[in-house]
């Protein structure tokens, strides 16, 4: 008797490893661990944050930490080698306060003084240094920050990699690449409300200069290291805070905190995105990919319904209408909009008669 | 003389996991990806025709999956369930590269047939995977993916039109189309 005959599908030879199942893996245990984002968890961690482990400047003890929040080793002579494997070297005079650190997600607050950091890479771990009152994120990177002063103030000196550093009301501040260096003076309390704030705005400072070997064990001043904003690698267009904002970072971004299961960030990310360029190619499939994230994940219909109709409008929609208008049917339809949705519904009809997808359109808000 | 009979431990069912993982086991959801994520891969990789976007899609696919774990009636039926989630996934992926490539904001490169293809498959396999493959990136998403569910995968019209919720008679019309547009395509290479 022969063996029975094998499918096509078992003559495609999928390029199936160890090593990437493991990485999808990795990816998929931080973001199922990963805690959502709300008030209530948001103030238990920080509560948890409070009794962290905490040390303040070079040779400081680590205190009993949360469940989450390990210090993986505190007994290097120059600084402490977290969970991840990133190293953390306080400068003299600094007050670090390690706020997480698991495999996953390692949050630090620079409160005062210089440090510096050796990132590991490590895809789908979060790394954020808090300091100033903004946010410093990266995947993997050297780098140096100092605060001082009172208000603080922060000066970044990229030595390789990439890092991103974000408000607290979570606008993007800059993009920084290795060699480049900037600051912040001066800042202001950051209010919450939604509305652009009149008023004194931060100041940003980017430069190219390179960051010197060493730099950054040798703490300066931060005017040493503020120069007239000069070269950036790609102009972007002025944001709301009259900062530089890169649509292509912002898209990229986007992507990334979709894919590692945090939608809410992502959709943040595509809005800047729209709002601030709503004339950049990416525009149009903005909108189209942040509808879907407010129907599909964050049980947003009407909003969703406003971004299929921007992402409709836009130049750009021939490529995507079809599932646009669709789903824009759907949208209505979830957010209780009956005859707006029984309108999109007939207009779908008569513009896409052989959609694969007409079916589940015409099912939609029917007939009382 | 009648040896010891030792009683081995049956492996648990995907049913058990699934029952383990909605009470929060994170080991369930371990063996459930590790049991998973070979048939995961490969048909993601046959439904994009490409190694980027693999691991998204699949990523992509089990956040999806273990996130909606109490929507799963049967537990046993999770890799029938998670395939379908994958060719969702694997769909909008291809929209969305679509969509991109027509913005002049990503560069398709033709699928890698000599890589896509095992060395040792029959002749007339190979023949099948080439001409599937040399065709899908221009035809329209719905022809693209019923083409492959039904060449590459052998799904019957049923199976593919409960993989991707599309009805029967839809999945029919676009199978229609794309088998016309493989003939012809066959048609020029001759």
């Amino acid at each position: 008797m022969s063996a029975p005959r094998k499918r096509p599908a078992d003559h495609v030879r999928v390029p199936l490893s160890s090593e990437r199942t493991e990485r999808i893996w990795r990816r998929l245990d931080a973001s199922t661990r990963r805690p959502r984002r709300a008030p209530a968890a948001a103030a238990v961690a920080l509560a948890a944050a409070a009794l962290a482990a905490l040390w303040a400047g070079r040779g400081a003890r680590v205190a009993p930490a949360p469940a989450e929040a390990i210090v993986a080793e505190a007994a290097r002579p120059d600084g402490v080698t977290l969970a991840d494997g990133s190293v953390l070297r306080p400068g003299r005079d600094a007050q670090t306060t390690v706020l997480a650190a698991s495999p996953t997600d390692v949050r630090v607050r620079l409160s005062r003084g210089a440090a510096s950091l050796d990132v590991v890479e490590a895809p789908g771990r979060s790394f954020v240094l808090e300091a100033a009152r903004v946010e410093v994120l990266t995947s993997g990177a050297r780098l140096r920050a100092e605060v001082s002063g009172e208000p603080p103030s922060l000066s970044l000196a990229v030595e390789s990699g990439h890092v991103a550093v974000r408000s607290e009301r979570g606008e993007e501040l800059a993009s920084l690449q290795g060699g480049q260096t900037w600051s912040l003076r001066a800042l202001e309390p950051v209010a919450s409300a939604p509305a652009p704030r009149p008023g004194p705005r931060p100041e940003p400072r980017l430069t190219a200069r390179p960051a010197r070997p060493g730099e950054a064990d040798a703490p300066q001043p931060a005017a040493a290291t503020a120069r007239p904003a000069e070269a950036r690698p790609a102009p972007p267009a002025a944001s709301s805070a009259g900062v530089e904002i890169d649509p292509a970072s912002l898209f990229a971004q986007a992507d990334r905190a979709r894919l590692g299961g945090q939608p809410g960030e992502a959709a943040r990310l595509l809005e800047r995105l729209c709002t601030a360029h709503p004339s950049d190619g990416r525009a149009g499939v903005a909108s189209f990919q942040l509808a879907r994230l407010r129907l599909h994940e964050l049980g947003d219909a009407a909003g969703a319904a406003t971004w299929f109709r921007a992402a409709l409008s836009h130049p750009s929609a021939a490529a995507y209408r079809e599932d646009a208008a669709a789903d824009l049917v759907e949208a209505l339809d979830r957010s209780g909009q009956r005859a707006a949705c029984a309108a999109a519904r007939e207009a779908f009809a008569a513009a896409h008669p052989s959609s694969p997808r007409l079916a589940a359109v015409a099912r939609r808000c029917p007939s009382p | 003389m009648v040896g010891a009979v030792i009683r081995l431990e049956a492996r648990a069912s995907d049913a058990e996991l699934v029952r383990q993982a909605r009470q929060g086991e994170r080991g369930a959801l371990e063996a459930l990806f590790r049991r998973h994520a070979g048939m995961a891969q490969g048909v993601a990789f046959r439904l994009l025709g490409r190694d980027s976007d693999l691991e998204d899609v699949v990523h992509e696919a089990f956040l999806t999956a273990f996130a909606r774990l109490d929507r799963l009636d049967q537990g046993e039926s999770f890799g029938a369930w998670l395939a379908t989630i994958v060719t969702g996934k694997a769909i909008d992926t291809i929209r969305r590269r679509r969509v991109l490539a027509r913005l002049g904001l990503l560069g398709l490169d033709p699928v890698p047939l000599e890589r896509i293809v095992a060395p040792h498959a029959p002749p007339d396999i190979v023949a099948e995977l080439r001409a599937v493959y040399t065709l899908i990136d221009r035809l329209p998403t719905a022809e693209r993916v019923v083409l492959v569910l039904r060449r590459v995968e052998q799904l019957g019209l049923d199976e593919i039109a409960a993989r991707t919720g599309w009805s029967l008679a839809t999945v029919k019309r676009k199978l229609g189309r794309a088998e016309q547009a493989l003939r012809r395509s066959a048609g020029e290479g001759r």
